[in-house]
């Protein structure tokens, strides 16, 4: 047993490492970004700064404006993120008390299409906010055709962002709250009701404390999804005015090729993310493992007849619910009711092939990073168990391929993989075919931190498990992972993959970069057809997209 | 050890080898068929679309060369040059068509000189003398704000009209598109040091500012806004195409800006003769003759060589023979962008700050 055990230990952090190399190239864009992009900065502000004593005022205003319009940008992307996550929590309490109040079986299915809402790309909700309020939208052609007058004026800019944000993040908190409602059972609304309390004391004395805890966390997940959210702003912003970070910075790569720029502001955008985390740090991680752990527990369901809503709120809460659940509906009906033109043309089925391809092939990448990761971080977590400082390593090895990961934005990750592979003798042979190898890499990246959090939960089970028994039979450690882990993961490992499928096919940005009329997928297909305004077409595009979506999911879901 | 997998996964495993063995031989026999000659073409969206300037020039060109002609779009002239600029030496691009005589100089170490000869040029008919080395003219048009006469009677005549207005207007941003820098220009030209002051005031009236052309016009022609930044050229396209009588373009009495869209040879085109060889057909009469009913532009050739366009084209260019033409020098536009984008970056701010306040 020794033996194995030393032969392990010897072994255990080099597969590590390897699996872990992902999370290192993040790590090493991030540090050289930051250095780079703020120094850079720096000089440059430095340099103005004497330039502009040198010959008088063009170049000082130059200074002086670059330095106004990166703080406006910095200042629109909070205020959007603080309008859309306040919003947001609020709709979502609103919802979350009206599923409450809903019948058991009725509320499981409408929960489960709530999850469902959750997981479609920010793309479909976009376009479906666009589809319904915008200026030619459903509801605008309702009431023209009614009363000949506009409910809404233009979308784009901050109401737009705001809007879609909140349909974005509604389900997630609709979500929570209701699962924590759920966990304190009927007793306390039962009680309310037989002291007629009203609305707002249930409100304050049931309510509010319930969710407290969990208040803090949510709204710091909710503000981060909104600070670096790319896809909504690029379809909703409208313009300069209303602008964020992370478009910002695809502007600087991609519009005004500006590699010291992006990086400055993608520096700017760690550290905001950085800032909001740490104000909930430890609760924040709790939560959302939570979150995911929570997914596939089973609920306890209870009936909340007793949850009395006044009349005004409830029909507001069924709207909002309704209308949470509308949009992906109608944009799914409308996309395939109209534009089915463009499945005429070859373009559409290259995209289609594309996607499913480079969806598959960074789904596999994903969880071939992901499990031996995993796998040596728990090997080194068993054989390290009373070793000092030590035993922190395998879990640092774990940060290590993940976190950076979610720190660096994609667009500048996606840089970074181009810039380093541009200079290569692959790409001048292959370029195609070496673009596409990048893009799966990319993707697959995105997706780890998120598979990981899907893994890690059924994967340290296992060993808390078996651990025991393994080192009293002394399996080896390769057989050990073929015939105890694999199994007991399938499960697992098949959401796991599913949703790296998801996350890979949803990208915007990487692909944006790399795009190449061969190389297309369907959510890009759908944002060119948007931008030559072939709006129905771009619409079946993204039908389709939810389409394979809820296959996939129906996939997961299946045994 | 392979023995011990499940067999479900090992089946699933099985059917993704069937699967990727199949997709690599539908792979492995298209570039079999296909051994042609390629010439890539980095141009913008309408360019290449049905109906557009490229789809009809295509398969005469494909006769003339025994070569296939791939277009890659992007949504507008700005983006292009960009992706040169990322792309480096590694571009797949033989040519490009569609930047303009505005952003040219922005994009010089891209080309190389076409060598069409000193006298290429001696046979245009264009508003303005055209020397140059790299960059050779196929049409040229003046921006203007486009409006439907039904739903607006009364057209603004003069920026300082548009700005006192209570009108929508889209326009294009000057990072990414042609217009959009050349709207940024033709302020600049005419306000000069005023012209921030003049975005401010300016950007409460825009209703959107897109990526390209494409979808700018396409929001105006559905009503998202009064008024569109195009062409005076492009009321002709429903003139003809629509037999649409109420689509105006509003002649500023500040003068126009003068759009003159080029081409040119990349300069990591590895069959420059080719690409020498496109241009040269870009710019001959039969090519020409496609240009005011496609690309809804004016032909750079005129009558002298049997070039004719429709009569409303004849009208647009006496009735701006009337108007200021305004160019701004290449080599301006080079040094002075960065600080005009920024400028027009800042002036955004402030018009949504301002409009808070109302």
């Amino acid at each position: 047993m020794a033996k194995h055990c030393h032969a392990l230990a010897a072994r255990w952090w080099v597969l590590g490492l390897v699996a872990a190399a992902p999370g290192i190239f993040a790590l090493v864009v991030l540090v050289l970004g930051l250095t780079q992009g703020l120094t850079q900065g720096l000089t440059q502000g430095l340099s103005q700064g004497t330039l502009q004593t040198l010959d008088g005022g063009s170049q000082k205003d130059i200074a002086q404006q670059l330095d106004g319009y990166t703080r406006y940008v910095i200042g629109f992307t909070i205020k959007q993120a603080l309008f859309s996550t306040i919003i947001s929590l609020i709709c979502g309490l609103l919802c979350a008390l009206r599923l409450l109040s809903i019948e058991k079986r009725k509320r499981q299915w409408l929960v489960e299409a709530l999850i469902l809402c959750f997981v479609l790309p920010p793309l479909v909700v976009a376009f479906g906010v666009i589809a319904l309020f915008g200026y030619n939208g459903l509801f605008n052609s309702i009431s023209l055709a009614i009363a000949s007058v506009r409910i809404f004026d233009r979308i784009y800019g901050l109401s737009g962002i705001v809007l879609a944000h909140a349909f974005f993040n509604i389900p997630l908190v609709a979500y929570v709250f209701l699962q924590r409602l759920e966990n304190i059972g009927l007793m306390p609304f039962r009680l309310a009701c037989e002291l007629r309390l009203s609305f707002f004391l249930v409100l304050r004395h049931v309510v509010f404390p319930c969710l407290k805890p969990v208040i803090a966390g949510l709204s710091a997940v909710v503000f981060s999804l909104c600070l670096t959210s790319f896809t909504i702003i690029l379809m909703l912003g409208g313009g300069p005015r209303a602008n964020t970070l992370s478009l910002a910075i695809f502007e600087a790569v991609r519009v005004d090729f500006n590699p010291q720029r992006a990086a400055l502001l993608a520096a700017i955008q760690i550290l905001l993310s950085f800032f909001v985390l740490s104000i909930s740090a430890p609760k924040r991680l709790v939560r959302v493992h939570e979150l995911s752990a929570e997914l596939t527990r089973k609920q306890s369901m209870h009936s909340g007849n007793f949850l009395l809503l006044p009349k005004a709120v409830k029909l507001l809460a069924t709207c909002l619910l309704l209308m949470v659940l509308f949009v992906p509906f109608f944009t799914l009906i409308d996309g395939l009711a109209h534009g089915a033109e463009i499945a005429t043309k070859k373009i559409f089925y290259q995209a289609m092939f594309v996607t499913i391809f480079l969806g598959a092939a960074s789904a596999l990448l994903c969880s071939m990073l992901a499990l031996p990761l995993l796998w040596s971080a728990r090997e080194g977590s068993l054989i390290q168990k009373q070793k000092g400082w030590l035993k922190f390593l395998p879990e640092a090895l774990l940060a290590l391929g993940a976190y950076p990961l979610l720190a660096v934005p994609s667009i500048v990750l996606a840089l970074g993989v181009f810039l380093l592979m541009q200079g290569s003798l692959i790409y001048q042979a292959a370029p195609i075919a070496s673009l596409f190898v990048a893009l799966v890499v990319i993707n697959a990246m995105l997706a780890l931190p998120i598979v990981l959090r899907f893994f890690s939960e059924p994967f340290y089970a296992i060993a808390r498990d078996y651990s025991h028994l393994w080192k009293q039979i002394e399996m080896p450690p390769l057989k050990r992972f073929v015939d105890i882990d694999l199994p007991l993961i399938q499960k697992s490992l098949k959401a796991a993959i599913a949703c790296a499928f998801c996350i890979s096919i949803a990208d915007l940005s990487a692909i944006a970069l790399f795009g190449r009329s061969e190389l297309t997928t369907i959510p890009y297909l759908a944002y060119i057809l948007m931008g030559r305004y072939k709006w129905q077409e771009a619409g079946f595009c993204i039908a389709v997209l939810i389409v394979i979506y809820l296959f996939v999911f129906r996939l997961m879901q299946k045994k | 050890m392979k023995n011990s997998l499940p067999r479900s996964i090992r089946a699933k495993f099985a059917q993704m080898l069937l699967l990727l063995f199949a997709i690599s031989i539908t792979q492995a026999i298209q570039p079999a068929v296909a051994q042609q000659k390629k010439l890539v073409v980095y141009t913008y969206d309408s360019f290449s679309t049905q109906g557009g300037l490229g789809s009809v020039l295509k398969p005469i060109y494909e006769e003339r060369c025994k070569c296939e002609l791939v277009f890659r779009t992007f949504e507008d002239a700005g983006t292009i040059l960009n992706t040169l600029r990322i792309e480096q030496t590694q571009s797949e691009a033989d040519l490009v068509v569609g930047i303009d005589n505005n952003m040219s100089a922005l994009a010089k170490e891209f080309f190389i000189p076409h060598g069409l000869g000193g006298d290429y040029s001696r046979l245009f008919d264009m508003p303005i003398k055209w020397v140059d080395s790299k960059f050779v003219p196929f049409d040229y048009g003046w921006f203007a704000f486009v409006y439907n006469k039904e739903k607006l009677p009364f057209a603004p005549n003069s920026f300082q009209e548009l700005i006192s207005s209570s009108l929508k207007v889209i326009i294009q941003d000057p990072r990414t598109s042609s217009p959009g820098l050349g709207l940024l220009l033709w302020i600049k030209k005419v306000y000069g040091d005023k012209a921030g002051e003049v975005w401010q005031k300016l950007f409460p009236r825009i209703a959107t500012v897109t990526k390209g052309w494409s979808e700018a016009y396409g929001l105006f022609l559905n009503g998202e806004a009064d008024m569109v930044l195009s062409y005076n050229t492009s009321p002709i396209y429903h003139e003809i195409q629509e037999s649409d009588n109420n689509y105006r373009a509003a002649i500023f009495e500040e003068g126009s800006l003068l759009q003159v869209e080029v081409a040119a040879i990349a300069k990591t085109s590895k069959q420059p003769e080719l690409a020498r060889d496109f241009l040269r057909f870009l710019i001959s009469p039969s090519a020409q003759r496609m240009v005011a009913t496609n690309n809804w532009m004016f032909p750079v050739l005129g009558k002298a060589q049997q070039v004719h366009a429709p009569e409303q084209f004849e009208s647009i260019k006496e009735l701006m023979q009337k108007t200021k033409t305004l160019t701004i020098a290449p080599g301006l536009v080079r040094q002075e962008r960065k600080a005009w984008i920024e400028e027009w970056l800042l002036a955004s701010k402030f018009a949504t700050d301002k409009k808070k306040k109302k």
